[in-house]
């Protein structure tokens, strides 16, 4: 579980006030660094963990699933949330490394709520700058 | 534990009410039919509340075994539903040496009766496997 490069990344959820629609898909802001990187694991936060993101919005807990895509292929697809959170013994999946294509990866709302304000999903990408990174 | 090489959730639907010895198949799984699978873990709904279908998630998965054929071969044999569910055991996963199950012959099986909501119940696994 050795952190070799670590990124926050965020997903805004729904529009201001709004509510969110089950399936509804949002995609990842920030993702410029980590672009052409090899991911080695995400980890989404809870807004236990952090109340609110850098640009100073709420972090969301709704309830998603995240699907990646490296090229055309789905590599990890559906994960729900609980399986990339940090909240289960701190223990989190660390992944075979892999090129993630963040304009076709997504989080997917499976359960419709109200949004007050604005809130974000905040997911910590962590990757290695090189293919001689440790995982 | 191991690096996961590629992970999609599935699940298994449930329309009726099982009783004790019912046997539930999986759907039909494209994405992952004929990869070697490497672990899995399974959720109940303390962990989410639906599947991507919308679809209630069980309530518990105490009463549940999961059985993995690989052909006739009985790969892996009665596991105990909660013992997949990551939240119930520190954030550890199963992991398996590597096989490719049948999954038309694997099954889930109840040991006790469920009653099963209007709208039906699904049991999501997160299956981890090799591309």
């Amino acid at each position: 579980m050795n952190w070799h490069r670590a990124h926050l990344i965020t997903a805004r959820i729904g529009g201001a006030g709004a509510a969110v629609g089950a399936g509804q898909v949002f995609r990842w802001n920030d993702t410029e660094p980590i672009r052409d990187k090899r991911i080695y694991g995400v980890v989404l936060l809870n807004s236990g963990d952090i109340r609110l993101t850098p640009g100073l919005f709420n972090v969301s807990d709704a309830e998603v699933s995240l699907t990646f895509f490296s090229g055309a292929e789905v590599v990890h697809g559906d994960v729900p949330r609980i399986a990339v959170t940090t909240q289960r013994g701190g223990r989190y999946p660390i992944w075979e490394p892999v090129v993630v294509d963040w304009d076709r990866s997504f989080a997917r709302v499976n359960v419709a709520k109200g949004v007050v304000g604005e809130e974000y999903l905040a997911l910590v990408v962590i990757y290695s700058e090189n293919e001689d990174g440790p995982c | 534990m191991q690096p996961i090489a590629r992970s999609r959730l599935v699940w298994i639907s449930l329309q009726a009410s099982a009783g004790r010895g019912t046997v539930v198949s999986f759907p039909q799984l494209d994405a992952i039919r004929g990869k070697a699978i490497t672990g899995i873990q399974a959720f109940s709904a303390e962990d989410m509340t639906v599947t991507p279908d919308g679809v209630a998630v069980i309530p518990d998965v105490l009463n549940m075994f999961l059985n993995l054929l690989d052909g006739s071969k009985e790969q892996q044999f009665r596991i105990p539903g909660n013992s997949l569910r990551t939240g119930a055991n520190a954030g550890v996963w199963k992991e398996f040496t590597p096989f490719v199950p049948d999954w038309q012959r694997s099954y889930v099986e109840f040991g006790s009766a469920v009653v099963v909501p209007a709208g039906g119940n699904s049991i999501p696994f997160l299956v981890f496997y090799l591309p």
